[in-house]
């Protein structure tokens, strides 16, 4: 009798996992990083609304009033179409990623780390640039980049751009720094205070971008491009480092905090943070390290599954038009990728400041992207570690 | 040292408390400002009430289906013996005594890819039903054991058939029990995060993902302090009501 | 009389009394039709979606897009076994989880004694509503109190330790500790209050009359009887902070526990965080097959 019982429970256990296994693949794509993205039709034409636009963007960059009442730029667009704006702000790359693709939502403020995966997973529809109201005020270095753009198929409308910058507490950290040794040196005098973005992409790239100024001899010539060696010299440099950390952000207002009530004064940062730290009184600021840092270029891409396709393109043409851009520039602190938003800044040298129209500082910064093993670098001998080992060694990293 | 206990409970929901009456949204201590506009704020605001009726359909409907399901198990489970007794009353227990995270990702990746659902707010509530059935079975199933057939088979020997013996004997001992298990079910349901967080779609908003949402933001932080204080102030009394209702402390436990 | 008897007797039975007559003598036809709802949904919904993720452990995901391929492998399951950062992490977790467990029972029983023992019948009722409250306020409202409480420098108990010159704990593992043994003490608490409240206060005299001081009492009598229950709430406080992460994220500073590397790894390569995911799972259902010898999820 217990033979047959444990015959029974054998066999009824192979065949719920037989069951399960049918059906554990996520996502739609294909797989291959060399095959090609899955063909899509971009719309034809912009209907009337539907009423409605589910919006996954950045902090910061659908401002509905909430942050601060004065700073609303979602309200007056449901106002001018009648699509209604519902607002999911994203911490990271990674998380935009997992939610797009489903319908959830109808458009995404993609940086360059998730939107060409997004592409190739078939998670985004290309875009018809003809009704695209501002595409052509973009400039060019900005548009059919790699990360927007497969087989000159156009997948988004580029928003703007920054740097990373280096975050830090004038009153703590003296004197001004002016490079990222005051993060990574092994004797920082700042240690349990420093901080790091949260995200395997820039954390990993930016610890490479310092070695490509430290140890020129390592041979990085993109810190997207790593193989296992140079890989392995960022990993090593991050886990010396992460003794010292206080804590690593992932959502912007924890940065902020972080840095008002001092449990951290010193690390990555976005403009917004220290914008927001100094509007609460906090002694912050915010330089560009002259070893160059990682950046991220944003574009607004529609889910392939989008259920209204209409109001995201009128969504898309509203935060691109030149008054709104002005605003979102100003408000997050980035360059607008619509230069006639320049004419409209109330800090006139908003642009300046920010290089909006200087394709040489643009590419001057190691915007984030997906590494893969086909190295970004053109290098044909080695193969580079590809973005799935970034996620687990800055697991590794984290967890000292 | 029950005061020291009760003192260490107590102190963070001061602090909660004093919080929402904070005109500071930095919460540094001690608090330098008072002032009374956050409550006034909430009071005003559409987008709680909105979550707090999510959050009530979700609960009302797990808590439902985890009576019905968690009954009907205590039943199976108390009265009879049969092969895979065993399993079945450590498969009950698995979505509670799992980790949340490890629930929360089985879930999800269990209804978008097995079962090809897309996520909505039924999701959340067989989520919720799930890991609550647990509760409503435990406390079943302590009342059957300690009442027995007994009652069951005197009725019946004194001529009701099965069902009335269930209507006028089995049901009003059980009665307690389901209603304590029903009240610690919704209060579970009504304050779950993780797995929430992973079952709910973007439209959809329970009280606690309000909260998370604006918890992270340093301007909204104050009102769900609000949020929270009211919270706490209105549950005393229905628990102490559920305290005398359900009778013998087979409410003991979080299930 | 005697007619009417017969005539009651000899009526054809209603077509509910033979159905519930026919049930009554087919045990197995009543336990099926009780067993197959809660027993398909907990297979259907639960089971397989568990197993569906524990079994992704063995699969491999696609560099560029992240999708799951189909592919056996132990990749992943040795790499999460073999590298110390994880093990460490795992090593952390359950230390957490024992210390806050451990804390938890200290001071969750004198205080359940004192409930079920002490004070006075009328005012156990009350007490019991003292402890249960806190847990209708929101758990992540909680966890920020205790982040505003430990806040180096202008947090509550900073300000409170500054007279005897401390400092405060700040954000790190003492933080994660303090607050998670907040949050499940009532779970802690509750149990044993049960398991103290149905035993007999006679035994406690018998004790005494025996010759016993107090703390011998507890010790030799009341923790024996009630430690099923004590071990029922050890499932809970074990369990709840062995697959946190959001506690720690809040009042943690850059201390990670298992929990945090599934949240963080889920979305690039799934397999990878089942295959973390397997550590907690097997750890519990050991401690669930220890904790049924002591009887204890019965009192659950």
């Amino acid at each position: 009798m217990a033979h047959h019982r444990s015959r029974l429970v054998a066999v009824g256990a192979m065949a719920v996992l037989a069951l399960s296994a049918c059906g554990t693949s996520e996502g739609s794509g294909e797989g291959g990083g060399s095959a090609a993205p899955p063909t899509m039709q971009a719309l034809d034409q912009i209907g009337d609304g539907e009423g409605e636009v589910n919006i996954l963007a950045w902090a910061g960059y659908a401002e509905d009033g909430s942050t601060d009442p004065a700073v609303d730029w979602v309200t007056p667009f449901e106002q001018k179409t009648g699509c209604r704006a519902n607002v999911q702000v994203a911490d990271t790359s990674d998380s935009m990623f997992e939610k797009m693709g489903t319908g959830d939502f109808d458009v995404v403020s993609a940086s360059g780390d998730s939107s060409l995966r997004m592409i190739y997973a078939g998670k985004v529809a290309p875009v018809n640039t003809d009704l695209l109201t501002s595409y052509a005020d973009v400039p060019e270095f900005q548009k059919m980049q790699a990360w927007n753009s497969v087989d000159d198929v156009a997948y988004g409308m580029p928003h703007g751009w920054g740097a990373q910058l280096m975050a830090y507490r004038s009153d703590v950290v003296t004197p001004a720094p002016t490079s990222w040794d005051v993060v990574f040196g092994k004797d920082s005098p700042y240690s349990g205070k420093i901080t790091d973005y949260d995200s395997p992409t820039d954390g990993i790239a930016a610890a490479a971008v310092y070695l490509m100024a430290t140890q020129p001899d390592l041979g990085i010539t993109n810190p997207y491009a790593l193989d296992q060696d140079q890989f392995d010299a960022a990993v090593e440099l991050l886990k010396a480092q992460q003794p010292h950390v206080g804590s690593y952000w992932a959502s912007y207002t924890d940065a902020q905090k972080a840095l008002e009530n001092g449990s951290t004064v010193v690390g990555s940062t976005w403009q917004i943070i220290v914008n927001l730290a100094q509007a609460d009184a906090a002694p912050v600021q915010s330089v560009l390290p002259d070893e160059g840092a990682t950046g991220w270029a944003d574009t607004w891409m529609v889910d392939a599954k989008s259920p209204h396709p209409n109001c995201a393109y009128e969504w898309i043409n509203w935060v691109t038009s030149p008054e709104v851009q002005a605003q979102v520039a100003e408000w997050f602190g980035e360059a607008p990728a619509n230069t006639k938003a320049c004419a409209l800044t109330t800090e006139p040298t908003h642009c300046d400041t920010f290089h909006a129209d200087d394709q040489s500082y643009f590419s001057k910064i190691w915007f984030w992207t997906t590494p893969q093993s086909a190295c970004l670098d053109g290098r044909t001998d080695v193969k580079c570690v590809p973005y799935a080992e970034w996620g687990k060694a800055w697991s590794e990293v984290k967890n000292g | 040292m029950m005061a020291v206990g009760l003192a260490f409970v107590y102190v963070p929901l001061v602090v909660i408390v004093v919080n929402s009456l904070n005109a500071s949204t930095v919460f540094a201590w001690p608090p330098q400002d008072f002032t009374t506009k956050w409550w006034v704020q909430t009071a005003g605001n559409p987008s709680v009430r909105h979550a707090v009726l999510t959050s009530v359909e979700v609960a009302v409907v797990a808590t439902a289906v985890a009576l019905v399901l968690g009954t009907l198990l205590a039943f199976a489970l108390a009265r009879y013996r049969f092969f895979g007794l065993q399993a079945m009353s450590l498969l009950v227990v698995l979505p509670i005594a799992l980790p949340g995270i490890v629930t929360a990702l089985a879930f999800r990746t269990g209804f978008r890819t097995f079962l090809g659902l897309e996520l909505s707010i039924w999701t959340v509530a067989i989520a919720h039903a799930t890991f609550c059935v647990v509760i409503v079975y435990n406390n079943a199933v302590a009342r059957l054991r300690r009442t027995g057939v007994a009652p069951e088979e005197a009725s019946m020997d004194l001529g009701a058939d099965g069902f009335t013996t269930f209507r006028l004997v089995t049901f009003p001992l059980l009665r307690g029990a389901m209603l304590a298990g029903a009240l610690l079910a919704f209060g579970l349901s009504f304050d779950e995060i993780v797995v929430t967080l992973f079952t709910a779609p973007p439209g959809v908003t329970t009280l606690p993902i309000w909260i998370f949402q604006n918890l992270q933001r340093p301007n909204q932080a104050p009102t769900v302090n609000v949020v929270a204080a009211v919270l706490v102030l209105i549950s005393v009394v229905p628990i102490y009501l559920s305290q005398r209702v359900a009778g013998e402390s087979t409410a003991g436990g979080r299930i | 009389m005697t007619g009417d008897v017969l005539e009651r007797v000899e009526q054809p039975a209603s077509a509910r009394r033979r159905l519930s007559a026919a049930l009554f003598r087919h045990p197995r036809v009543r336990l099926a039709g009780l067993l197959t709802l809660p027993a398909t949904w907990l297979v259907l919904v639960y089971l397989s979606a568990l197993v569906s993720l524990l079994v992704t452990a063995f699969f491999t995901v696609d560099e560029f897009t992240n999708a799951v391929v189909r592919q056996l492998t132990l990749d992943n399951v040795r790499e999460v076994l073999t590298t110390p950062a994880y093990l460490g992490a795992a090593v952390r977790t359950v230390a957490i989880a024992a210390t806050v467990t451990l804390l938890c029972v200290l001071l969750g029983f004198p205080m359940a004694f004192f409930m079920a023992k002490v004070a006075p019948p009328r005012s156990r009722n009350l007490l019991v509503a003292l402890v249960v409250t806190p847990l209708w306020a929101s758990y992540l409202v909680k966890v920020y109190a205790w982040q505003a409480m430990v806040q180096p420098e202008t947090g509550l108990i900073a300000w409170a330790l500054q007279p005897f010159g401390l400092p405060g704990p700040g954000f790190g593992v003492t933080a994660t500790v303090l607050t998670l043994t907040y949050l499940w003490l009532p779970y802690m608490v509750l149990p044993v209050y049960a398991g103290l409240e149905r035993m007999p206060d006679s035994l406690l005299d018998a004790s005494g009359d025996l010759g016993a001081r107090p703390a011998r009492t507890v010790r030799s009598v009341v923790v024996p009887l009630v430690w099923p229950s004590i071990v029922a709430g050890s499932v809970f406080t074990f369990s709840l902070s062995l697959g946190d992460y959001i506690t720690v994220q809040i009042v943690g500073g850059r201390t990670q526990m298992i929990g945090n590397i599934v949240y963080q790894t889920y979305t690039s390569n799934l397999p990878f965080a089942a295959a973390i995911a397997l550590i907690p799972v097997a750890i519990m259902v050991v401690y669930l097959a220890l904790v049924r010898r002591t009887g204890a999820l019965d009192t659950l």
